[in-house]
Parts: C-alpha cells; sequence; structure tokens
C-alpha cells in the first residue's frame, strides 16, 4: 500500500480537519487495517511537511519493524491532525426566540423545579407548574430541556409544561419533532393541517374548537353535513345548532333512518344545547331506537323537558310511588312502590329487575322504586310534596325504604348536577349501602364553596362514613372549618382507627392549607416521638410546609 | 453569629440528585430537636428522628466544610446533614453561644486529626525542599533499590506493550473488534501490574472505540499509535538510566505514576483571583471523578482542579462554579501546567468578574501549542466569546463570528446550551479537544453587568 499527497482525504465534506493536514491519513489507516503482514506505508511519498518531521523524530529503519514504522507515521500524523485542526464557515444561526412578556422565577423557585425534575412527585411538579403559570412565572432556561422531556413522556403535565414554557420555551419546542409535537408547537404550516387530520382521526367528540372553526368556514352549503367525516358533521351540526335549534332538529330528524347506527347517540347529544319543547316528538320516536344508548340520551332530553309527556309521566310514576302523610301534627314520607315492571316502564327506560338480585340491595320491589325515583326530574318532588329538597328528605317514616329513595334522589341530583338537593342529601343520615357512601363524593363536588366548608366537617362526625372519598372531594386545599375538623378529628380518633388515620394524615399533607403547618407539628407532639402516629403527623406538617415553601419561592 | 449559606450553595453538597432530595424532605424543622448553630467555632449541629429509636446526631463543620452523623449511609454528606444545613440555610436553626458537647468533642478529634495531616505534608514538603538542597532519602540504598525495582517493572510492562501494539498493526486492526473487551483488558491488567495505570486507563477505553461506529479504524490506529509513541517515550528514557523519579514529568503524569500531594504544594505558588468556570462530574471506572475549571482573573492562566471519590461519597465542593476564589494555586509538574491544587487562600470568596473571551482561532492555537508541548493531551480549556450552537448538516457546530467548530461529546447537553444562549451569542467555557470542541458551561453576564453567572450545562 502507497501513500499518495494527492490521495482521497475523508475530510472533504468541511470536516474540522482540513485537506491538507488529512492528506495520506486515510491510507495509512487502511494500512493498518489492512496490517503491514499484507504491506507497507511507502514513507516516501506521505506529505511533504509529514515526511520531514519524519526524518527528524523517527529516523527510517529504527529496527527495521515495519509495524513500529507505521505507528511512528500515524502517532506523528494524529499529533499533526489534531494541532492542525482548522475552523469552518459557521452556518447561519437559528432566530432568536420573541421577547418574553412573563418575567423569570426566583432562583430558589428554580432550584426547586431542578430537584422536582430529577425525582420528585407529580403532585408538587404540577404545582409548581400551575402555580407559574397563574403568576406569569418563567422556569429557567437551562431546565428547559428537562421540561420538554417530562412533556414528551407525561401528556397530563405537558398542557401544564406549554402554558409556562414562554416564548423560548415554544422556541426550542419548534427545533425538535418530539418536544414541538407534545407541546403542540408546529414550525410550518404544511404540519398545522396534518395536526388538524390527526385530530379528527382520534374521533374525540370534545375536540370542539378546531372542529367548529372548520364548521364556520363550510359555508352553510351542507357540504359537510352530506359528505364530510363523522367528526366534521357533528361539529357542523352543533353550530347549526346554536345558530338555529329548529333547523338542525329538522335536518336531523329528516335523515335519521340513514344515520349509521353508532353515530346516533353523538348526533342526537347535540340537541342538549337550545333544548326546547319543540324537540319533543323527534325525542319521542328517539326512544323506540334498537341502541340503547341512544334511547338513554332521548330518556335524558326528554327528562328535561317538564312539559313533555315523557317527563310527566315519570313524574306522575313518581309521586305515586312517594307521597307525603299526615299522621296527626306530623308530616311523614309514605311509601307504595311499583308492584311489577311492564312494557309501559321498559318504554320508559325503566330497566327491568334483574332475575337474581343482591339481596343485600333489596327485592324487585326497592330496584323498581330506585329506578322510578331516579327516573324522574328533580322539580316533580318540589314544591309538590315539599318546600324544598332539605325539608323533604328531612321528613320521618318510609321505614325499610329511605336508603332507597336516598339512593334514588342522588342519582337524579348527580344527574341535574343540583346543588341544593346534594346538600339536603348531605344533611340527613348517609345510608351504609356501597351506592351511597360512592355517592358522597361525588355529591360534595356539587355542593357550593359554602356548603362544602359547612357540610365536610359534619360528614366527617359520621363514624361510618369513609373518610378518605369525602376529604378528597372536598375543595383543594381544605377550607378553614374542614381543616378545623380534620384536625380535631385526627386528635381524637388516633387510637380508635389508626388505619384511617394514617391515609388522612397523608391526605392531610397534601390538601390542608398551607398556613396549617404548625397544627399538624402540634398535632405530632401530642404522641410519643418514636411512634407511628407522631412521625405520619411529623411528615404531613414536612409537606405542608414543602408546599408552603414552594409556593412562597414563586412569588 | 454564624454567617447563613443560601440553599443553592448547600446543594452544591450534595453527592447526587436524590440526596438532593432526600435533605429537602428532612429540611423542616419538626424532625430536628437540639438544633444549634455557633459562630466560633463555625459549626451547626442538630438531633434528626430517623426511623430508629435513638436520632442522629449530625454536625457539620463550616469551616471545611466537613460532616459528621451518627446514621449509617455511606454517602456523604448524608441527607441528614444536607437537610441540617438546609434548615440552617432558611433560618430555622438557632444561634448559640457554644457548641453542645457532643459536637464540641467530634471538633476536637476533628481538629486534632487535621493538625497531625497537615504536620505530616509540611514535613514532606519541607523533606522535599531540604532535598532539593542537598539532603536526601532516610535510606539512601533502600530508596534507591525500590526505584530500580519499579524502573524495571515499568521498563519491562512498556516493551510488552510495545510490542502488543506493533502485532496488532502487523495482524491488521480488521481483527480488533473480534478479541472485544476482554483482549483489551487482560492487556491493561498487566500495565497496571507494570504500574503504569495510565496506560492501562487508556486500554480500557478502547472496546469503546472499536464500538464506536463509522470511522473507528482511524480513530483506534489514533489511539494505539500515541500509547506506541508513549511506551517508546517512557521506556527509552527508563532504559537511559536514572531512576524511574527521573522520568521526565509528562511523561510520568501520562504513564499514570502519581505525584505526591505534598510534591505538588511544594511547588511555587501562582497567586490570583481564581474564577471558577465550569464543572463536570463523570464516572471512570468505578471512581467519580470531578473536573473544575478555574482562570486567573489577573493572569487570564487556565487551571483544572480534579478530585476523585469512591462511587456514592461526596466530591470535593470547596470550589462552587460562579465564585472566585483569591488564593495560591500549585501547578502539577509537566511541559502542560493546567492540573493544579489549590494552596493557601488570600481572603473572602466572592463572585467573579466579567470574563474576556476569544475567537476559535485563538482557541485553536492554544490548542496547538499545548499538543506540541505535550502531544497526549485530551484537551484544553479555552474561554469563547460570543459563541453560539447551531445546527447544521445533521450535526451541532460551535459558531463565533463567521467561524465554527463541531460540537463533539456533547450528548443531550447540547440542548440546555442552545436553551441557555436562546439564540443570541455568549461567552461559553469550552474544552479543545480532537475532532472539535465541548462547552463545558455557559459564561452569562451577570444582573450587574461586572459580574459572571456560570451555568454549567
Amino acid at each position: 500500500v502507497s501513500v499518495g499527497v494527492s490521495g482521497t482525504d475523508g475530510g472533504a465534506d468541511a470536516g474540522p480537519t482540513g485537506r491538507a493536514t488529512s492528506a495520506g491519513w486515510d491510507e495509512v489507516v487502511a494500512a493498518a487495517l489492512l496490517g503491514t503482514e499484507r504491506g507497507a506505508v511507502d514513507v516516501d511519498r506521505l506529505p511533504l511537511v509529514l515526511a520531514e518531521q519524519l526524518g527528524r523524530f523517527a529516523p527510517a529503519g529504527r529496527d527495521g519493524d515495519a509495524a513500529a514504522r507505521l505507528l511512528d507515521v500515524a502517532a506523528l500524523a494524529t499529533v499533526y491532525r489534531r494541532a492542525g485542526m482548522r475552523s469552518a464557515v459557521a452556518p447561519a444561526g437559528p432566530r432568536e426566540p420573541a421577547t418574553e412578556r412573563a418575567r423569570p422565577a426566583s432562583e430558589a423557585a428554580q432550584q426547586r423545579l431542578a430537584g422536582l425534575l430529577s425525582g420528585g412527585e407529580n403532585e408538587l411538579l404540577t404545582l409548581w407548574l400551575g402555580t407559574a403559570a397563574e403568576r406569569g412565572l418563567l422556569p429557567a432556561p437551562r431546565l428547559l430541556p428537562r421540561l420538554l422531556d417530562l412533556a414528551t413522556r407525561n401528556r397530563a403535565l405537558a398542557e401544564l409544561v406549554a402554558s409556562v414554557a414562554g416564548e423560548r420555551g415554544r422556541w426550542l419546542a419548534g427545533q425538535r419533532e418530539d418536544w414541538a409535537r407534545a407541546l403542540g408547537v408546529t414550525a410550518s404550516d404544511d404540519m398545522t393541517g396534518n395536526a388538524d387530520t390527526g385530530n379528527a382521526d382520534t374521533g374525540n367528540a370534545d375536540t370542539g374548537n378546531a372542529d367548529t372553526g372548520n364548521a364556520e368556514t363550510a359555508d352553510g352549503e351542507g357540504e359537510v353535513w352530506r359528505l364530510g367525516a363523522p367528526d366534521r358533521r357533528l361539529a357542523w351540526l352543533r353550530e347549526l345548532r346554536r345558530r338555529d335549534p329548529g333547523a338542525a332538529r329538522d335536518l336531523l330528524a329528516a335523515g335519521w333512518p340513514a344515520e349509521a347506527p353508532d353515530q346516533r347517540s353523538r348526533l342526537l347529544q347535540v340537541l342538549d344545547d337550545g333544548l326546547t319543547d319543540a324537540d319533543e316528538p323527534f325525542l319521542q320516536r328517539c326512544l323506540g331506537d334498537r341502541r340503547g344508548e341512544v334511547r338513554a340520551v332521548a330518556a335524558e332530553l326528554l327528562r328535561r323537558l317538564p312539559g313533555s309527556a315523557f317527563a310527566r309521566r315519570a313524574a306522575a310514576r313518581a309521586l305515586a310511588a312517594v307521597r307525603v302523610e299526615r299522621h296527626l301534627l306530623r308530616r311523614q314520607l309514605a311509601v307504595d312502590p311499583p308492584r311489577r315492571h311492564d312494557k309501559e316502564l321498559a318504554a320508559d327506560q325503566i330497566p327491568a329487575p334483574p332475575s337474581r338480585l343482591d339481596p343485600r340491595t333489596g327485592g324487585p320491589a326497592s330496584w323498581l322504586l330506585l329506578h322510578v325515583v331516579a327516573a324522574a326530574p328533580l322539580q316533580a318532588w318540589i314544591p309538590a310534596l315539599a318546600p324544598t329538597p332539605s325539608e323533604l328528605v328531612g321528613l320521618g317514616g318510609a321505614d325499610g325504604w329511605r336508603d332507597v329513595l336516598w339512593q334514588g334522589w342522588a342519582r337524579a341530583a348527580r344527574r341535574e348536577r343540583d346543588a341544593g338537593w346534594a346538600a339536603a342529601l348531605l344533611g340527613v343520615a348517609v345510608p351504609r349501602t356501597p351506592e351511597a357512601t360512592a355517592a358522597v363524593s361525588e355529591l360534595i363536588g356539587l355542593l357550593t364553596p359554602t356548603d362544602q366548608a359547612r357540610q365536610v366537617p359534619v360528614l366527617l362526625t359520621d363514624p361510618k362514613l369513609p373518610l378518605v372519598p369525602v376529604l378528597d372531594a372536598a375543595p383543594a386545599p381544605w377550607p378553614g372549618p374542614v381543616a378545623d375538623a380534620v384536625l380535631d378529628w385526627l386528635a381524637r380518633h388516633a387510637s380508635q382507627r389508626p388505619h384511617d388515620v394514617q391515609a388522612v394524615m397523608e391526605l392531610a399533607g397534601r390538601r390542608m392549607p398551607i398556613d396549617r403547618a404548625d397544627d399538624l407539628a402540634a398535632l405530632a407532639g401530642r404522641w410519643p416521638p418514636d411512634s407511628l402516629l407522631h412521625r405520619r403527623a411529623a411528615a404531613a406538617a414536612a409537606r405542608v410546609t414543602t408546599r408552603r415553601d414552594l409556593l412562597e419561592e414563586l412569588l | 453569629v454564624l454567617t447563613r449559606w443560601s440553599a443553592e450553595q448547600v446543594l452544591a453538597l450534595a453527592p447526587d440528585a436524590s440526596s438532593v432530595a432526600a435533605g429537602r424532605k428532612l429540611s423542616a424543622g419538626s424532625t430536628w430537636s437540639g438544633l444549634g448553630a455557633c459562630a466560633q467555632p463555625a459549626v451547626v449541629w442538630g438531633l434528626c428522628r430517623g426511623s430508629g429509636k435513638t436520632p442522629y446526631r449530625a454536625a457539620v463543620d463550616m469551616a471545611g466544610p466537613a460532616f459528621s452523623c451518627s446514621c449509617p449511609s455511606r454517602k456523604f454528606p448524608c441527607k441528614h446533614a444536607l437537610g441540617l444545613l438546609l434548615l440552617w440555610a432558611a433560618g430555622g436553626v438557632p444561634d448559640a453561644g457554644e457548641p453542645v458537647d457532643w459536637a464540641q468533642s467530634w471538633l476536637d478529634s476533628r481538629a486534632e486529626r487535621v493538625a497531625r495531616a497537615q504536620a505530616r505534608v509540611q514535613a514532606r514538603v519541607e523533606k522535599i525542599a531540604t532535598k532539593d538542597a542537598g539532603g536526601g532519602p532516610a535510606d539512601p540504598v533502600a530508596a534507591l533499590r525500590r526505584a530500580e525495582r519499579r524502573r524495571d517493572r515499568m521498563a519491562g510492562g512498556l516493551a510488552e506493550l510495545e510490542q502488543w501494539l506493533r502485532d496488532q498493526v502487523r495482524t491488521g486492526l480488521a481483527a480488533a473488534p473480534r478479541g472485544g473487551y476482554t483482549a483489551f483488558d487482560a492487556v491493561a491488567a498487566r500495565m497496571v501490574d507494570a504500574q503504569v495505570p495510565g496506560v492501562a486507563a487508556v486500554l480500557r477505553r478502547l472496546g469503546s472505540v472499536v464500538a464506536s461506529g463509522e470511522g473507528w479504524p482511524g480513530r483506534l490506529l489514533e489511539e494505539y499509535a500515541l500509547l506506541h509513541l508513549l511506551a517508546a517515550a517512557g521506556r527509552s528514557v527508563t532504559a537511559a538510566g536514572g531512576d524511574a523519579d527521573g522520568l521526565p514529568a509528562t511523561l510520568l503524569t501520562h504513564l499514570g505514576v502519581g505525584v505526591a500531594k505534598e510534591e505538588v504544594l511544594a511547588r511555587p505558588a501562582v497567586r490570583d483571583r481564581w474564577a471558577v468556570l465550569g464543572l463536570r462530574d463523570e464516572v471512570e471506572e468505578r471512581l467519580s471523578v470531578r473536573r473544575v475549571w478555574l482562570r486567573g482573573e489577573r493572569s487570564a492562566r487556565m487551571a483544572l482542579v480534579m478530585s476523585f471519590a469512591v462511587a456514592g461519597q461526596s466530591l470535593d465542593a470547596t470550589l462552587l462554579p460562579g465564585s472566585a476564589v483569591p488564593a495560591d494555586l500549585h501547578f502539577y509538574p509537566g511541559r502542560v501546567q493546567l492540573r493544579a491544587l489549590v494552596g493557601a487562600g488570600h481572603g473572602p470568596v466572592g463572585r467573579p468578574g466579567q470574563v474576556t473571551g476569544a475567537g476559535l482561532e485563538s482557541a485553536l492555537q492554544a490548542w496547538s501549542q499545548a499538543l506540541a508541548r505535550d502531544p497526549w493531551t485530551p484537551g484544553w480549556p479555552v474561554v469563547v466569546a460570543d459563541a453560539l450552537p447551531v445546527s447544521h448538516g445533521g450535526r451541532w457546530w460551535l459558531t463565533c463570528g463567521d467561524e465554527a467548530l463541531p460540537l463533539v461529546g456533547q450528548g443531550e447537553s447540547v440542548w440546555t446550551l442552545v436553551a441557555v444562549c436562546g439564540g443570541r451569542a455568549t461567552s461559553v467555557l469550552a474544552e479543545v479537544v480532537p475532532g472539535g470542541v465541548r462547552v463545558i458551561s455557559v459564561l452569562a453576564p451577570g444582573p450587574s453587568g461586572d459580574e459572571t453567572v456560570v451555568v454549567p450545562l
């Protein structure tokens, strides 16, 4: 193998090592790769500079070994190449990000965020990001790559990351495809088009915003309605319903038999917006649909039309089953459950009792009563039986049926998201049934903040209610009265209900208002320092302190 | 009253990220009792309730800083010491007139140990100084015999290495991958026996060079050739007689023959205000290696301070990036003087002033000058002004004006560089290495303008 001065030099592609310094190197490497047993480097044909130096530092034939000779040449060439590294012509830099409108968070906050990013809990991370977004504070640029990585891994946090990333964060995300996708940042218009298609493909009816935009551009010709993809048609119909409810319903009704069965319930749901008595005939027709979910949607909508025959039938059935009787001076509830399931009930979406009923939930009569009560619009009861939900729920009587009544009303209250009914139901003893206890946290969520602060402490005094779901449903951080009640409860019940206490303490660390850390610490002081209770309370206090510090750093 | 540290300073002491998180958890006052902070002597202490019956006793000597804790953790400092310092930094530790007795007794025993160690170093430094002035080792005959044995062993090992390298080139590098890592490891082990661990370390890295993808034969040949040069040079110097200690310092450094700290500290002091501009931790052969780059504010001289720790232990945290330390540096001997030890301090630690950088052309010049003096130089630190990372042609470049060098060995940290620069040219501390540059930290102007904020990558 011989080395030519003008041999191919791998550095032609604007590499750091220029042509001149690279000359001959590839031949040396080729010779070494092959082995000097099979051929040697012709040193005399090396570039002049190298050859000269070689003569100075490694005179030929030191020990007549071709391998040693090659290594000498390679050593010289290596240092020559390294020392001879040249700079290339600089490529154009990227455009700068737009000027930030928000200001950076404090250095302490940045350090906290750095700590959370390397193994912190998502809850604290969410608190940091959410608070920063709310207060218009930016993470330090050095943390952006890790934040963007987080957004690619955790879709739940991606939205928060997008809201705090700032101009620089979006600019940075735009330079990497995975980051851009996670943040919904796009570099070019083509990609925007793709994102739109992707949106439609997910088939998610809630991605309404982008779709509405499409509907508006559809020019009202009904082109989309006749030929569009399901999501676009849905969006178009929604838009039409908003502008002209009657036209939307008539259009839907006209083409109803031709609609694909699996699209019908979604389309029918559109009538929810701007529902009027004029929709009743079509909805009544849909009650006869072959698909259960379509019938369920129709029933829901009809229930919300108090003047509809359906709602009146449901109310009448409920009032036939439940009435208020006067006993001497006391008014009390009396129950006369439906005797049996029949076609009429079935037509109004009251399901037949299954052949095998769980004996704990009662017999077929309980089943029918529950569904009849639940199916009635809430306004059927008030003021027909009592002036307010609280007074109705608070009436005595109906022994043996009270749990079923409570559950039926709770179903209706949750369906109609009625705060007054929720307050009334939580104001009486909650039945000891799985359904009732499961309903509690949802009912709490319906309460007004004032009612929540008032009723959650009361619920905590109910020894049979599972505490954690109740507290979990309370607003976070806990309002003062809830915090007080929890501290009081912990102090009184610690020894009897150690299992609940641990769970409540854990929750307290996460939900207790940040100015109550000292109260938790004081609580810890009630138990001996080595005890489990003390450590749990101290841990909860520490957690509250951490949250407080985190929030204070973000001022 | 003891001057409080910032939480930032405290966290820089943490050996790893999980320690930071654990320390934070323990920084709540409720887990602590018997807390105190004393200014003279400067010490912070407290009792931390752990999972056991007896609380842990944690104390920190702020003069060091040095740590003590009765917990079994092998991390150093442990989470208790970190939590204690964080609590103190947040103002959660009351001031005390004097240390609690157990803290005091730890301080006493530590002071004794430090004094003994210092006396030992001082004695060695003096001995070295008097040896230069004509004195000699205590037992010249035994010392000579030891040196001779060592020289023979090194010469033998290096001769073997030379032969091995030639064999590789004779049969051809194409055969190298089939040998795999174990082939290199066997030679490396042999070099450890021959007391040239520096050579062994290079050999152990060769497996990854072979696996480094396209162009690996060229990179492997570079390594072989430089090792061959090192072996030949080392052997010719040992063969020329004279004891191994007389080998030129540069060769000794690369062969891995350590220089005693006392010997370095006995070398002339270079006094300056040293700006700490960069820090990088790497794990090399189960050892954590911390490199801290300094730059003299008056002399503009660069220095590298290295510290080592077994994985999990805390590395030396006295040099924090973004600080400036008025101190003596003692440079290791060698033709290229970069690595140094910190000697006596000369005043309080502050913030670095404005750092002036140069263009890529002068960076390349400094690099080639270093290579000319020491062909085995692995990299050369430079401050580059107006640097900007740019992606072009499928790779990243560091541009400065209309010049550019490839960014090499940067990994994911290139994105931190891009994020921190934000499209605007900024000063950086970079290392010129074979094939390009590697950025160590970004040097941003501070809020007041005449300060420098260091952002390590």
